[in-house]
């Protein structure tokens, strides 16, 4: 039920940028001179398609949410959203790690920090996947498969 | 033509080559498997070392490669919702489920029982009718790919469960994205907003490394411990004959479209994946258990996918015009070896090309061997904790999203989309529809334009071009027959989940 409140707010999302992308379309001249082959066709495309059919997904269904949706159902299990930011957190910290000091050091402190929010208290665990995997990885598609890894702006 | 076999399978009979077919094999295995690293880069990465081998051997070596590369995409497509390489985002429509009920050692063999069958199709298309198809796929212009990439988009329907409406708006958000970037007709940059990493667009290995991987590891880590099947990998890996026997139909139909689609330029495997995977729903007597784990599902998109490597060399080897940038990399090997791709190289090399054959059917063999056989050992992946192994999926998402263009903004780009996808399963919205608008929206919007553009503003080019006509009646149809069994406006909310 809680699909509902979340449901409207996607295809809110999805009509909302629909339309600014038949609006922002407009501004691409057609070089050809030829109608309906410009680059603003298929984006204008596709805002269409989204404003109908998310729109009409909305109209379809508004009678059934304002029905079956009370406060109840708006109740969101807190502590599974705020486990499911912090998870998302942890991949942006990878990310920007990986810029700063390379791909073996930030995957060694994203996966320590990953496997410690899912609850692994063995520390030989702990530090073997969090250590070994990234020196493995690196040394595959480093050394065997040539594939260039980051080595951090710190350390180039 | 007899004689010609004979003299190429002469040439080919020698331990060296049955060994390098098996050693390619084994690498196309590894790095087929692993996200983000394709068989493109497989064979130009080991492409050099074939340079000290004779011809035959050094491209039945990168054959082995290829062949093993696509199929082993599957592995981990159906263990760890992951396609290795796209041709296998069909394969996760089903094979993952298959896995979560403890199917997917069966799975596994089912997609390496398929991918022999639908490689051996293409391997008879390579040897006895390959001229004929090169002359069929030159005359594929633009109308005729904007009929072909319309007819695969209308697999949207298909793909959508229950609501359309949901899996149409995932559609044209997927149109949205593969509009990102410069514009291949007029230079224009659209969406770029001054940013130059854009300008090539939104890279599609790590799209589908996010929606399917990452996504995956979000979902996995918000389910609470109690909701996680634990079924044994191990325990059910036979797969039976009644099985294999049901299944044989979708095999050969998948094959054969595979086939045919390989032969066309630029058409690509995953475009054959989804089209043999729809053909085999719309045509079963189990369709609405599709996307719920059925072995024909996998089946179906495996034999689809692997049909197109042998094809795939045809306008190479007929033409001299690589099929994919698989055989590109292909074709400066043979280059390399002194062997010229065309026409003519049926008259002055037919032995070597009859031997290049054979060799692509004894890879096949091997690549069916070392899946079937292997299939204990990559089951044995689900018996590590979940979340140590989402720890590893996510350092290998992170590797693959960055190897596609040695860039940071493919990890970026995986990250985003691993985010959307979550919230868009979350709320029972089917992303597969997002990934097939990404790989044939730039197909359907440059044939469309090409098309208008080469027919002066004329319309009725497509009508009058009869390939263009004929797929875009057949995607009127697959429209109708796919609506007509949903239901439109259905108001039940959509149950299959991903």
């Amino acid at each position: 039920m809680e699909n509902n409140y979340n449901e409207l707010i996607i295809n809110i999302c999805l009509v909302i940028l629909g339309i600014l992308l038949v609006l922002f379309s407009d501004q691409w001249v057609d070089p050809t001179y030829m109608p309906g082959i410009s680059p603003s066709m298929f984006p204008k495309l596709a805002g269409f398609g989204m404003i109908i059919t998310a729109g009409g997904y909305i109209i379809k269904n508004i009678k059934y949410w304002i029905k079956n949706t009370n406060e109840s159902t708006r109740k969101i299990s807190k502590n599974n959203t705020q486990y499911i930011l912090l998870i998302m957190g942890v991949f942006l910290l990878y990310y920007f790690l990986v810029i700063l000091i390379g791909f073996i050091l930030a995957t060694i402190i994203s996966l320590f920090i990953y496997l410690r929010f899912n609850d692994e208290k063995k520390l030989l665990k702990l530090t073997i996947t969090s250590i070994f995997t990234p020196l493995i990885l690196y040394f595959i598609f480093q050394n065997i498969m040539k594939v260039q890894l980051p080595i951090g702006l710190l350390f180039n | 033509m007899a004689q010609n076999i004979l003299q190429g399978l002469i040439l080919f009979i020698s331990p060296i080559n049955f060994f390098v077919i098996f050693i390619g094999g084994l690498l196309g295995l590894v790095v087929g498997s692993l996200p983000g690293l394709t068989a493109t880069m497989a064979i130009a990465l080991l492409s050099p070392f074939t340079f000290g081998m004779g011809s035959v051997t050094g491209i039945c070596f990168l054959l082995g490669l290829y062949t093993s590369a696509i199929f082993a995409g599957s592995v981990t497509a159906i263990l760890v919702r992951t396609p290795g390489t796209p041709a296998s985002a069909a394969t996760v429509i089903d094979g993952y489920p298959l896995t979560q009920k403890g199917q997917g050692g069966k799975a596994l063999k089912m997609s390496a029982f398929a991918s022999l069958i639908g490689g051996l199709i293409s391997a008879l298309f390579l040897m006895f009718i390959s001229p004929l198809l090169a002359n069929v796929a030159l005359k594929f212009g633009p109308a005729e790919y904007f009929g072909l990439a319309v007819f695969g988009l209308t697999i949207i329907i298909s793909v959508s469960g229950k609501s359309i409406l949901k899996g149409l708006s995932m559609g044209f958000l997927g149109l949205f994205l593969s509009t990102i970037g410069m514009d291949y007709i007029s230079g224009t940059e659209r969406f770029t907003f001054g940013i130059v990493t854009l300008s090539e667009g939104i890279s599609l290995i790590p799209v589908l490394i996010g929606v399917f991987a990452l996504s995956e590891i979000l979902m996995t880590s918000s389910r609470n411990k109690s909701d996680i099947i634990k079924v044994d990998p191990i325990k059910n890996i036979r797969l039976s004959l009644k099985e294999i026997k049901g299944v044989l139909v979708s095999i050969f139909r998948s094959g054969l479209l595979g086939s045919f689609i390989g032969s066309i330029p630029g058409a690509g495997a995953a475009i054959a994946a989804f089209v043999g995977y729809n053909e085999a729903k719309r045509t079963s007597k189990n369709s609405s258990l599709f996307g719920t784990g059925l072995l024909e599902g996998v089946a179906a998109s495996e034999a689809a996918n692997n049909a197109v490597t042998g094809s795939s060399l045809v306008p190479m080897i007929t033409l001299g015009i690589p099929g994919s940038t698989a055989s590109a990399v292909l074709m400066s090997t043979f280059l390399i070896h002194g062997l010229q791709p065309g026409p003519l190289m049926f008259k002055f090399h037919y032995d070597v090309i009859w031997a290049i054959f054979i060799g692509f059917t004894v890879a096949n063999i091997s690549m069916f061997v070392l899946g079937w056989f292997g299939v204990p050992i990559f089951v044995r992946i689900l018996k590590i904790p979940r979340h140590i192994l989402n720890a590893i999926i996510l350092a290998l998402c992170v590797i693959g999203s960055y190897s596609v263009s040695n860039s940071m903004f493919g990890v970026l780009t995986m990250i985003l989309s691993g985010i959307v996808g979550y919230l868009l399963r979350k709320n029972n919205y089917p992303i597969i529809p997002i990934v097939l608008a990404l790989v044939l929206g730039p197909i359907a919007e440059r044939g469309l334009r090409k098309a208008i553009i080469t027919s002066q503003g004329d319309w009725s080019i497509f009508i009058t071009h009869p390939i263009s006509a004929i797929t875009l009646l057949l995607s009127a149809i697959s429209i109708i027959i796919s609506i007509k069994r949903v239901g439109f406006f259905s108001k039940a909310k959509s149950k299959i989940k991903e």
